[in-house]
């Protein structure tokens, strides 16, 4: 009879020692028969390459940016440093949220590959971009205020500045330190113009979600004042006042009328 | 006292015909099949099977094609990270959030069939994404039996577990078809019978393939899976992979075939999940498939009508 005395508890331990870091003897007590212990390693670079592949799922842009070797490089090193938390790799590498309390992707560079980002100071917001754009896509876009509903609420008499608006909840707004909007836009979905040049230059971009696409905008100063306070919960009338103190000429109207347009608003639930 | 759990019958189950398990690069040419002459024609008994946690997200064009298609064709649900084998040692609210989740999907869509591994992948707090093997334990069958209750539970169904892909052979206390079917009797789930892992694992540890298929209650099997591996380079003589990158291997074709014939007709999913090709040849394998299968048919009916004139 085959020694069984051990508990499974133990069995699981083992296994995931060596799943994290590739030591295999205390396995061999579980195995019987000839097959090489070595075997072993198909689960885990089986795990190595799934969770790699999920990395360039959700940062395509820098695949293209660094070339797959080098992705892959960086890539294994945070698997090792940082295993997935959660069942789907969606979002994997992301900011850390309950699901995935992890470092992110790029504070893993930060930290424990800080010349890559001496080197490449850009990457932050190349990943800030990639995260925003994959999270816009995946989110729900139900509630959006249509004109036909604003109409609606004008001939019933309600008064618009008091509704309690949001943008709708795919909308993700970003804050850039370079101007890297068009140089992430090839990478991530087209042809790079070579010698492209990359300013420090702090901007705001707002990607949503419209007939299952994602949009994208670069924003003025005051718009982007307006669209952090909305996504913060301010107040319509709030997050005006704060576009207004930053550019007196700032003109809600006009700018209510994009949005709506663009299906960027949503009423409060 | 505990209550008597409701058995998975197979003669129950409402999906048959071959199905192909889909990629979001094929959603309009699943779609374009959705015609109901047209499929009826070309496609007769086609049905669609996910990976369950891809579709853990909140909106976008993933849920929306997967609604068109499950408002068009018999959809089914294959859960890769549900790591039934290591219920008692998971986080607790890693495993609340998952089985949430999944209750969501499964609430949302209504699929003909769920289904998930007897295996384990997550482990103190980590997710590997692969499908690590148990040990046939009593009490390994303790644990993936409490992770497969609690997966009917939250999700209000019975479920089909997968056999795995063995490429080493741990210690056991029983065959792995005795194994499976165990923890099936116990929590009246069933089987999903992975004919490309039954082969690997002859292939990788000389299990026998056909004792096994003769130790299956045909009743309990709702579904089978094909699939090609790769052979490992530094091994090409004794290490297979269940890779899902490679057409169906003929001797893979063949067992298919002889678990028809030794199981009854059972539907039939072709995976494929990396070099992922056209649509046109997926669909030519899985018309394949389609075909065996309705020999299996055939053959079963001639031979009904045969008892019942004997």
């Amino acid at each position: 009879m085959p020694d069984t005395t051990f508990t499974h508890s133990d069995y699981l331990d083992s296994f995931t020692q060596f799943m994290k870091t590739g030591e295999n003897e205390p396995l061999a007590t579980y195995l019987e028969g000839a097959r090489p212990i070595g075997f072993l390693n198909v689960y885990r670079n089986g795990y190595l390459k799934a969770s790699v592949a999920g990395l360039e799922s959700n940062f395509p842009a820098l695949v293209t940016f660094w070339g797959e070797d080098y992705f892959r490089q960086v890539a294994n090193a945070y698997v090792d440093y940082a295993p997935p938390n959660s069942a789907t790799l969606v979002g994997y590498g992301f900011d850390a949220t309950h699901d995935e309390p992890n470092p992110s992707f790029f504070e893993f560079m930060q930290t424990q590959l800080p010349e890559v980002v001496a080197q490449f100071p850009y990457v932050i917001d190349i990943c800030r971009l990639e995260q925003a754009w994959l999270q816009a896509l995946n989110e729900s876009s139900e509630g959006v205020l249509t004109l036909e509903t604003v109409q609606d609420l004008i001939a019933r008499g309600e008064d618009l500045a008091e509704l309690p608006l949001q943008l709708i909840d795919s909308s993700r707004v970003i804050e850039l330190d370079y101007d890297i909007l068009p140089l992430w836009s090839q990478l991530r979905f087209g042809e790079v113009n070579e010698g492209q040049q990359i300013e420090v230059q702090t901007n705001t971009v707002i990607f949503w979600q419209r007939d299952l696409q994602v949009q994208a905008k670069q924003l003025m100063e005051a718009e982007a004042v307006f669209m952090k306070s909305l996504k913060q919960n301010e107040s319509f009338d709030a997050a005006t006042s704060m576009a207004l103190d930053m550019d007196e000429n700032f003109d809600v109207s006009t700018l209510f009328a994009e949005l709506l347009n663009a299906q960027l608003l949503k009423l409060e639930n | 006292m505990k209550s008597q759990k409701v058995q998975f019958d197979s003669k129950q189950s409402t999906l048959s015909g071959a199905g192909v398990n889909l990629k979001p690069q094929h959603y309009e040419e699943a779609l374009s099949l959705a015609d109901s002459s047209a499929q009826t024609k070309a496609t007769p008994g086609l049905w669609f099977e996910v990976h369950t946690e891809n579709y853990f997200v909140r909106g976008g064009p993933r849920l929306h094609y997967l609604q068109a298609i499950a408002n068009n064709f018999p959809l089914s649900f294959h859960g890769v990270g549900g790591s039934l084998g290591s219920f008692t040692e998971k986080p607790a609210d890693m495993t609340t959030r998952h089985l949430s989740q999944v209750a969501g999907l499964v609430k949302r869509f209504n699929p003909v069939m769920v289904s998930e591994h007897a295996t384990w992948s997550t482990s103190q707090h980590a997710y590997f994404a692969d499908l690590m093997p148990l040990p046939r334990t009593e009490q390994a069958l303790t644990c993936l039996c409490e992770g497969i209750d609690r997966y009917q539970e939250a999700i209000g169904r019975s479920i089909l577990i997968e056999n795995p892909t063995n490429y080493l052979d741990f210690v056991s206390e029983m065959d792995e078809a005795d194994f499976l079917m165990e923890a099936v009797r116990r929590t009246g789930a069933g089987l999903l019978l992975d004919v490309n892992n039954l082969y690997l694992s002859y292939r990788n540890t000389a299990l026998d393939p056909k004792h096994y298929l003769e130790a299956l209650d045909p009743a309990k099997v709702g579904e089978i899976h094909i699939a090609g591996f790769d052979v490992d380079p530094n091994f090409p003589n004794d290490l297979l992979i269940d890779s899902h990158a490679a057409p169906v291997d003929e001797a893979v074709w063949e067992l298919l075939a002889t678990a028809l014939t030794k199981l009854g007709p059972k539907p039939v999913l072709l995976e494929r999940d990396d070099n992922v090709p056209s649509f046109d040849e997926l669909m030519q394998e899985r018309n394949r498939a389609y075909d065996l299968l309705t020999a299996s048919n055939n053959t079963e009916h001639e031979s009904q009508l045969a008892v019942a004139h004997a």
